[in-house]
């Protein structure tokens, strides 16, 4: 157990440092399942270095540093990172879009009940990590197509194919008589 | 609600910080005492071999004068300190204060489940614990606004290179806190396994508590209490931060009726 005064150092820092710990391993991670597990590791190693060294300075960017050997080790330990091509043939066709997504597929008709939330996390955790690292950044962090394109190193196209994409089919999928609802 | 909002809460829920926060704490305690315990059966297997492997008469450890005279010294120095007593008929209390508690680091792992997300039907110790009485109107500070139910499990670490199973249930833990300050009681317990804790000090010369016939020992250390024992077949571990010592002896008197 941490005495008082290192636990409210680290609350502080978690608390300043944690959506952009998240977005880094999520950006950076094989498996969508592996986020938390990740997550969870690397503010352990922060626990540590605490309750070693009280007067120990850590940054963002010394967590940020924790969070990059962590994800090294975990993929080196636990399984090898799976490659997966982010241009397959069939998402490259280019679909007139604006810059941002518009509300065309309304998910909001399709709700139904307090379920909702772990039937869309689990469609999105079928799909291509790539496909749910583009909503999370989206959706969740705010970025622009472009920023996620760099971000990502694909390009913007790819971007808003595969939210456009995804939309749809989750829009069928949840819409009465689709998938979800058979 | 547009889809930017659901797609957020989605994620809010899926990423919450503050249950992974809870996780991290949780995990932090589980891996301590892991770890001590692998020292401990490390330590324990040494012994073994050396007994093994040498034809003379041999001394334990445990019972050779330098560690007699060490044991005594020890006694000397780490004698807990008694900081609160009450008596009477149904029960005697001891609060043993701490000076010092030893931590580890370790590197091991567990899952937790919080007790909702819970589908296992095939765990024994479910259903058991399903019907417990023991924690039905147990004492909590009235300004306790939340609880969590967590279920720990453990890897069972057959093979460290393969992905981990987490598919051996250990205990459960109920936590109760107030979400505005440290205010907490966190009870672990089961009927199959010791709970597992990151705590570790002597325990020699520390005063024994009783309540309606069942012994514990009572610690304080800064602004937490500790506490373990046997009640009606369930291993009990109790850790609480910032209450006070009435409040902690209500808790302890409505568990154990």
């Amino acid at each position: 157990m941490l005495d008082q005064e290192a636990l409210k150092i680290f609350e502080k820092l978690y608390e300043e440092t944690y959506q952009e710990i998240l977005r880094y391993i999520v950006c950076k991670c094989s498996n969508i399942e592996d986020v938390k597990d990740i997550l969870q590791t690397v503010y352990l190693e922060v626990l540590k270095k605490l309750e070693k060294d009280i007067s120990l300075k850590i940054t963002k960017q010394y967590i940020l540093g924790i969070a990059k050997n962590k994800i090294n080790e975990y993929y080196r330990f636990n399984y090898k990172a799976k490659i997966i091509s982010l241009f397959e043939k069939k998402d490259n066709q280019e679909i007139e879009i604006s810059e941002t997504i518009p509300d065309e597929f309304d998910l909001q008709t399709y709700l139904t009940n307090k379920n909702d939330v772990e039937i869309i996390w689990n469609f999105l955790k079928k799909k291509k990590i790539i496909i749910f690292k583009i909503f999370y950044l989206y959706y969740y962090s705010d970025y622009k197509i472009k920023d996620i394109a760099n971000t990502l190193n694909i390009s913007e196209a790819n971007v808003k194919n595969y939210l456009y994409r995804t939309l749809k089919e989750l829009a069928s999928f949840m819409e009465p008589g689709g998938e979800n609802n058979v | 609600m547009s889809n930017k909002e659901i797609f957020k809460k989605v994620f809010d829920e899926k990423f919450n910080s503050e249950k992974i926060k809870e996780e991290i704490f949780l995990k932090q305690k589980i891996n301590k005492e892991k770890f001590l315990k692998e020292i401990l059966s490390e330590k324990n297997s040494e012994e073994k071999i050396f007994n093994k492997n040498n034809n003379k008469k041999i001394i334990p450890k445990d019972f050779s004068e330098e560690r007699v005279k060490e044991k005594n010294n020890n006694k000397k120095n780490n004698k807990a300190d008694i900081i609160f007593e009450e008596k009477n008929n149904s029960m005697e209390i001891n609060i043993n204060k701490i000076k010092e508690k030893s931590l580890a680091r370790v590197d091991c792992d567990v899952k937790i489940v919080s007790k909702a997300e819970h589908t296992n039907a095939n765990d024994s110790l479910t259903t058991d614990v399903e019907n417990i009485e023991i924690l039905e109107n147990i004492k909590i500070p009235e300004d306790f606004n939340n609880t969590k139910y967590n279920l720990i499990y453990v890897d069972n670490e057959k093979n460290k290179m393969e992905e981990k199973e987490y598919s051996q249930l250990n205990n459960y833990n109920y936590i109760y806190n107030n979400t505005k300050n440290q205010r907490s009681i966190n009870i672990s317990f089961s009927n199959e396994n010791k709970p597992i804790r990151d705590y570790f000090f002597t325990e020699e010369n520390s005063e024994v508590s009783k309540i309606n016939n069942v012994e514990l020992k009572i610690y304080n250390y800064e602004k937490s209490y500790f506490t373990e024992f046997i009640y009606k077949g369930y291993y009990f571990d109790i850790e609480t931060c910032d209450i006070t010592q009435e409040e902690l002896i209500n808790l302890l008197t409505s568990i154990i009726k």
